[in-house]
């Protein structure tokens, strides 16, 4: 977007008549957004790495973001008052993500299967027995609270994700 | 009587559809007071039932019920929507110097989808029967039986909005509204501290919003995000809905000490202390409070490394918070106070939230809370907090600004009615810090006979504190028909609502006020003939 | 209104309250700066349930999104950064004043709105068909109550869970599946991923089973995904297109809103606040659709 990095209009505080953006400035906004899209199809394709795909992927969608945040939505020529209200519920937005991933990937793997034993409880069913049925030879017990949850019900398996 | 916003037109739609701040304010104050009273109800019943070891009132199922619709009703439609709904929006514009809020009909809008929330939420606790508590934790909400909570969160949801609406309203109001003069640090402190109550309801009543739709969608279609069953993550619903619950805590509380403010200064005539420092401190109030959220999950599964961080972060709300008692116990020394209604409230609290913020620091305590957590002794800290500061704080803000909503002055001698309100709380919840260290379970129907001497204070406390509320009311009300007019400026006040006449008049200033330091009360003398205070003569230039 | 709000400042547009039209405009974007927030953080809530999700299984999210069609995706991200494109063309033209032009821009934006729900539908409808859906659902392949891992296939299932047994019954475990699972689908005639077992037994009400499902029909053993747990991607995948679909509902009702105004002459380049929100709106609609993309369409490498 080098081409349009000032784009014609003026915009003066306190004129009642808003800034107006050329449409070639806008069209040329479209473009560079299409080739972006174009271009994380592409990123997507070439292996590189799960965590650097992911990386490049956000890393294109946040310059699209940027883009129709500051020309289509006039960012750039509005007070500044308005990206400051943005950029704050995206910090809330990070500090909300932050919290949950800390604690989210510590305690899954001990909550869930205990759960998927309790339920099967509710229902009537003996876990440790069928634990005892369905691998013979790997003795029930009441301490299998975590094993038969974790083998038999998908809260369980999807606990133990990093197998 | 002058022409003023009560008088200025009438009939029902002149109310219904009425986009006046001041009259929008008003019917705020009569729904969010209704709330107040059936939830109250309920709680007496509660109380009642408890007098007794045994099942005496009320079988299990629906003391349930009536708790989990006690506390729905006092959180949801009560105390968050009670300060900034009612009062704020009386009173906000006109401290301000405007003429009424930023977008006047999206404040209507705001008031008819609490309504609509609460008629929702009401009737589905009534027809399904919502049985879990407030928090509506997963997996239990999600059990068959309980289609009631499908109707709940919705409630909650529109709730939401309504509350979003009146914080965006106030926070487009402050920043765009302020007349010339008003500048940010010109501004009582009771906008302060709106200005950051409106500031957590826009950032953090959207993460409630979703968490809501994403329960209804757990129960009606089961997608599997937090029904462990299905591989969800019952303790990520809690993360959810604390992300939003702990910082609409302070939604509750920073409102009552925005008020509080206003009353210390104006019964102390004397320059508030440190305006800066309480004026800031309700924004680092309101920031905290989005740091803090997992205390809550401390004995819910919750990792080591997150529940310590959680809990050390716990303890950085303390400081702003003793910052502002401290500054209120500066303003009042060598002031020459006034112990009238208002400040007899304002004393309370300062004395009863300080109970419950110590008793929160119990709690924030990773190891006294492992002991602590699901007993009375929370029951009794956040009814300190929400009753004991939220609720006190807006009956002084209510009789602070009784004489300008209405016109009228209700009798002082009746303001014995907060002696009994004071004893009656003290008793039914500092009792309860008793029994929940002695480890009395919260939520239980039944208890040991042991508890019994303990329950029955209790017990006994709250009807003596549910007398006090009556007598506030009887007193209220009889002033409405019998009380004297109300001068302009009852109290010696220096914000500019005591610069228009009581009841304002419709467009609140018919010439922009003048507007200067807002807890300046030098050139305020009280006038014997109007019972009210004016400007010194020649005190304007 | 039906309160007499007097207009002193002599434009019918300009409230009582406000000194100026600038001042109401500014005002007017800085209100809906702050409800974007709010969206923000509604969709905060989505967001977090991803990562979460995903950092717990990253093999459920890669091999799940094989399962989307990434054309598609693809093309309703073009389709909505034109939409966005001709939206922002709209809001230049009532501030120029020019009255059918908007009306042309405003239309554009609308079909693309109605385009963007056109393939979404496609997609929904493919999903529906092969049950690559959330877990609670009866029509479910990828998991929860209704999915057994094929790796794991002689799962024991006590004998009075079998409520309702499958004609022609056998001591073999099986045809135990087949009935159970017959029991816990709706006799809606969604095709039933039979071979496939129960995970926990589901409360739903035992139904009894459709007729023609005998003891050995077993049509989507081969289509079942082999990896598990796959309703977790597909919860959170129609959860979050869900939403912002809804949005882009809530979005095209109000591009009608101002498209009506527009045509009855409501706007000058004075007065165009609302056309100027409406499409602030739009845009962050296109703004979520612009990570959802990638968060859900390209996880994969192609190997």
């Amino acid at each position: 977007m080098g081409d349009h990095a000032l784009p014609p209009g003026d915009w003066h505080e306190g004129d009642h008549v808003p800034h107006v953006v050329s449409w070639q400035f806008l069209l040329g906004i479209l473009i560079s957004l299409l080739a972006l899209t174009v271009l994380t199809v592409a990123a997507a394709r070439v292996d590189l790495g799960s965590g650097l795909n992911i990386g490049i992927a956000l890393a294109i969608a946040t310059v699209k973001a940027t883009l129709v945040a500051a020309f289509f939505m006039h960012l750039y020529w509005d007070k500044p008052i308005n990206t400051v209200v943005l950029l704050f519920s995206l910090s809330l937005l990070a500090l909300f993500l932050g919290f949950s991933l800390l604690d989210g990937m510590q305690y899954q793997e001990s909550v869930i299967p205990d759960y998927a034993y309790n339920k099967m409880k509710e229902q009537g069913w003996d876990p440790a027995e069928m634990v005892h049925e369905a691998h013979a030879g790997h003795g029930g017990g009441e301490s299998h609270g975590g094993e038969s949850g974790g083998g038999e019900s998908h809260g369980g398996e999807s606990g133990g994700g990093g197998h | 009587m002058k022409d003023n916003y009560l008088t200025h037109s009438r009939g029902f739609l002149s109310w219904a559809l009425t986009l006046d701040h001041k009259r929008i304010g008003l019917m705020y104050l009569v729904a969010v007071l209704s709330s107040f009273l059936v939830a109250g109800v309920m709680a007496l019943m509660i109380r009642a039932e408890h007098l007794a070891p045994g099942a005496e009132l009320v079988d299990a199922d629906t003391y349930n019920r009536l708790m989990t619709l006690h506390g729905a009703i006092m959180v949801f439609l009560f105390i968050i929507p009670s300060i900034p709904g009612a009062l704020g929006n009386f009173v906000l514009p006109i401290m301000l110097g405007a003429k009424d809020v930023a977008f006047p009909r999206l404040n209507l809008a705001s008031f008819y989808l609490w309504i609509i929330g609460a008629l929702i939420a009401v009737g589905s606790i009534a027809a399904g029967g919502v049985d879990g508590g407030w928090t509506f934790y997963t997996p239990y909400s999600l059990q068959d039986g309980r289609v009631g909570v499908i109707g709940m969160t919705m409630g909650v949801f529109i709730l939401g909005f309504s509350s979003i609406f009146t914080g965006l309203n106030f926070v487009v109001t402050i920043h765009r509204l302020r007349p010339p003069g008003m500048t940010w640090f010109r501004m009582p402190l009771f906008l302060w501290g709106i200005y950051a109550t409106a500031l957590l309801q826009i950032l953090a009543t959207p993460v409630i919003g979703i968490t809501m739709l994403l329960l209804i969608a757990e129960r009606v279609l089961g997608i599997g995000i937090f029904d462990p069953a299905l591989g969800g993550d019952p303790v990520l619903f809690q993360h959810f809905f604390w992300f939003y619950s702990h910082p609409a805590v302070y939604i509750m509380i920073l409102p009552g000490l925005a008020i509080i403010s206003e009353l210390i200064a104006t019964f102390s005539h004397k320059h508030i202390f440190g305006y800066s420092f309480i004026a800031f401190s309700s924004v680092a109030i309101a920031v905290f409070s989005f740091l803090v959220w997992g205390h809550h999950m401390f004995t819910s599964g919750m990792s080591p490394l997150a529940a310590m961080i959680f809990s050390a972060l716990t303890y950085s709300v303390s400081i702003p918070t003793a910052v502002k008692i401290f500054n209120w116990l500066a303003t009042m020394y060598k002031g020459s106070i006034s112990f009238q209604t208002p400040m007899l409230y304002a004393l309370a609290f300062i004395f009863l939230f300080t109970i419950g913020g110590l008793t929160g620091i119990f709690l924030g305590s990773l190891s006294t809370d492992v002991h602590l957590h699901d007993t009375y002794f929370v029951v009794a800290h956040f009814h300190y907090v929400m009753m004991g500061g939220t609720v006190i704080a807006m009956l002084g803000g209510l009789h602070y600004w009784w004489p300008k909503m209405t016109g009228r002055m209700y009798s002082e001698f009746w303001g014995i009615g907060c002696l009994l309100v004071f004893v009656g709380f003290n008793l039914t919840f500092f009792s309860q810090f008793l029994l929940g260290s002695l480890g009395m379970p919260r939520r239980y129907h039944t208890y040991a006979a042991e508890y019994q001497p303990i329950h029955m204070t209790s017990s006994i406390g709250s009807f003596i504190l549910a007398a006090g509320l009556f007598v506030t009311l009887f007193y209220l009300v009889h002033s409405l028909f019998k009380g004297k007019l109300a001068p302009a400026n009852p109290w010696g006040g220096a914000t500019l609502e005591w610069h228009c006449s009581s009841p304002p008049p419709h467009d609140n200033f018919s010439v922009a006020p003048t507007v200067g330091d807002p807890y300046d009360y030098s050139d305020l003398s009280y006038d014997p003939q109007t019972g009210g205070w004016i400007s010194k003569p020649g005190a304007h230039a | 209104m039906s309160d007499d709000h007097g207009h002193g400042h002599g434009d019918p547009n300009l409230a009582h309250h406000w000194d100026t039209m600038d001042q109401q405009v500014h005002a007017g974007k800085f209100g809906m700066w702050l409800f974007l927030s709010t969206e923000v953080l509604l969709f905060a809530g989505l967001f977090c349930a991803y990562c979460v999700y995903r950092g717990l299984h990253p093999e459920v999210f890669a091999e799940a999104s094989k399962v989307l069609d990434w054309k598609l995706g693809a093309l309703n991200t073009v389709i909505l950064l034109i939409s966005s494109f001709t939206m922002a063309m709209g809001v230049r033209a009532a501030q120029l004043g020019n009255r059918s032009q908007t009306s042309l821009m405003l239309v554009l934006t609308l079909c693309g709105a109605a385009g963007f729900m056109i393939v979404k539908g496609v997609e929904y409808t493919a999903k529906f068909e092969h049950g690559t859906i959330w877990a609670g659902h009866p029509g479910s392949v990828t998991g929860g109550y209704n999915y057994v891992p094929q790796t794991d296939r002689e799962f024991a299932f006590p004998e009075d869970a079998a409520a309702a047994p499958a004609e022609g019954q056998e001591a073999h475990s099986d045809s135990k599946v087949a009935a159970l699972l017959t029991a816990s689908a709706e006799p809606s005639g969604i095709a039933v991923p039979a071979g496939a077992g129960v995970g926990l037994v589901p409360n739903r009400a035992a139904a009894p089973p459709p007729e023609g499902l005998a003891h050995g029909d077993h049509p989507r053993v081969t289509t079942a995904p082999k990896i598990q747990n796959m309703h977790i991607f597909f919860g959170i995948y129609f959860v979050m297109t869900g939403t912002h679909g809804l949005h882009v509902i809530i979005g095209g009702i109000a591009i009608v809103w101002v498209l009506i105004r527009n045509m009855r002459g409501d706007f000058t380049p004075k007065y165009n606040l609302p056309v100027d929100l409406v499409g602030l709106y739009w845009h962050l609609v296109d703004l979520i659709w612009i990570f959802l993309f990638p968060l859900l369409y390209l996880i994969h490498a192609e190997h």
